[in-house]
């Protein structure tokens, strides 16, 4: 599979979207940005890596992460991956859709499919199964923003039969629709005269 | 001036800082460089001093230590820095609000020091470094993005802080 078919697919979940509700973002979409540090992947040389992209609140305890990890250190963008994954809040509601705040705090728990050059032809391929834990996440895309720290996604590369291990000390979710800003409290009824 | 005048004036500045706003404090920063023959890759931990509040030209100083890994995933603490950071201006009408939940200044800052390398020969280097995406509370600051660069009689070396948090708590 070549990288526009990895592309094309990820357009395609992209527009699928709207299958979920009234459409993308529906709930939430927020930008990502975090760090990344990938072990026991023989072939990642990364000193210093960065994880960014898109997190998509699919319904009020689902949300789907498309990120790209890119090495910053040796090699300025010498090398990454793209990951999509499928995560649930495991602590309540994550975000309602409606004027009530998701959980301040909250713990995630998914899967999801990593796409990288880690294989015996080189080529950009689905090469990782990932399942991944968060233990700690602050915030809510009511409020705008949300910290997700320690983040660990174990790796099981099939290709060359190897397990990983990726650590996200802190990943930052800004999100841009489905905030407070977007389900504004009713306005006050005037109260019955006495 | 002996060591008592030291201590003494030591001990007044500690006193009278509590009386302001927090001047110092400690940071704990995500970063990685590539040398002419290496790379390494971890974190810096330092300490941070910020006497004034200006809104132009406000500088700080810090001392920091990195340490992680290098290409052969050896544990290696391959520099101190001691620095000057100047922000240059400090603003609220920015388009970076989205990054807090709170009012937060935008402050972006230059940064120049002395850097003591222990990679190969322990040699002293110029560091250079700029934060075009810094931000500030009353006491928190958070940079992210920053490059820098270093030179010594080794020759330029270069890397990338992706984060640098800094607490100011006295």
């Amino acid at each position: 599979m070549r990288k526009t078919h990895v592309l094309s697919l990820l357009l395609l979940v992209l527009l699928a979207f709207p299958l979920f509700g009234d459409g993308l973002g529906n709930f939430d979409l927020g930008f990502t940005l975090g760090t990344r540090s990938h072990f026991f992947e023989k072939d990642d040389t990364a000193k210093l890596a960065v994880n960014y992209g898109l997190t998509i609140g699919v319904s009020d305890v689902w949300e789907v992460d498309v990120t790209a990890s890119s090495q910053l250190v040796p090699g300025f963008f010498a090398d990454g991956g793209l990951q999509v994954m499928l995560q649930r809040s495991l602590l309540g509601f994550r975000n309602s859709g409606k004027n009530i705040a998701g959980m301040g705090y909250n713990m995630l728990a998914g899967f999801g499919v990593g796409f990288t050059t880690y294989n015996q032809y080189g080529k950009f391929y689905p090469t990782h199964l990932l399942f991944t834990l968060t233990p700690a996440a602050v915030g809510s895309p009511s409020l705008r923003k949300r910290e997700r720290l320690l983040t660990l996604t174990l790796g099981i590369n099939l290709y060359t039969q190897q397990f990983s291990l990726y650590l996200d000390i802190i990943t930052d979710d800004f999100y841009v629709l489905g905030t407070y800003k977007d389900h504004p409290l009713p306005s006050p009824t005037a109260s019955p005269a006495p | 001036m002996g060591k008592r005048s030291l201590a003494f004036l030591f001990v007044v500045l500690l006193a009278v800082s509590s009386l302001s706003a927090r001047s110092f404090g400690y940071s704990l920063a995500f970063d990685g460089e590539k040398t002419e023959s290496n790379a390494f890759g971890g974190a810096s931990l330092g300490l941070v001093w910020k006497p004034w509040e200006r809104e132009w030209c406000n500088p700080s100083f810090s001392v920091s230590a990195s340490l992680g890994t290098d290409m052969a995933k050896r544990f290696a603490v391959p520099s101190t820095t001691f620095a000057v950071n100047v922000d240059l201006f400090r603003t609220l009408n920015h388009p970076f609000a989205f990054v807090a939940h709170n009012k937060i200044a935008y402050d972006p800052s230059l940064t120049v020091g002395m850097q003591v390398r222990y990679d190969e020969v322990v040699r002293p280097a110029l560091y250079l470094s700029a934060s075009p995406f810094k931000f500030s509370q009353p006491d928190f600051w958070y940079e992210a993005l920053s490059p820098f660069g270093t030179w010594s009689s080794k020759g330029w070396s270069w890397g990338v802080t992706l984060f640098r948090f800094t607490f100011l708590c006295l």
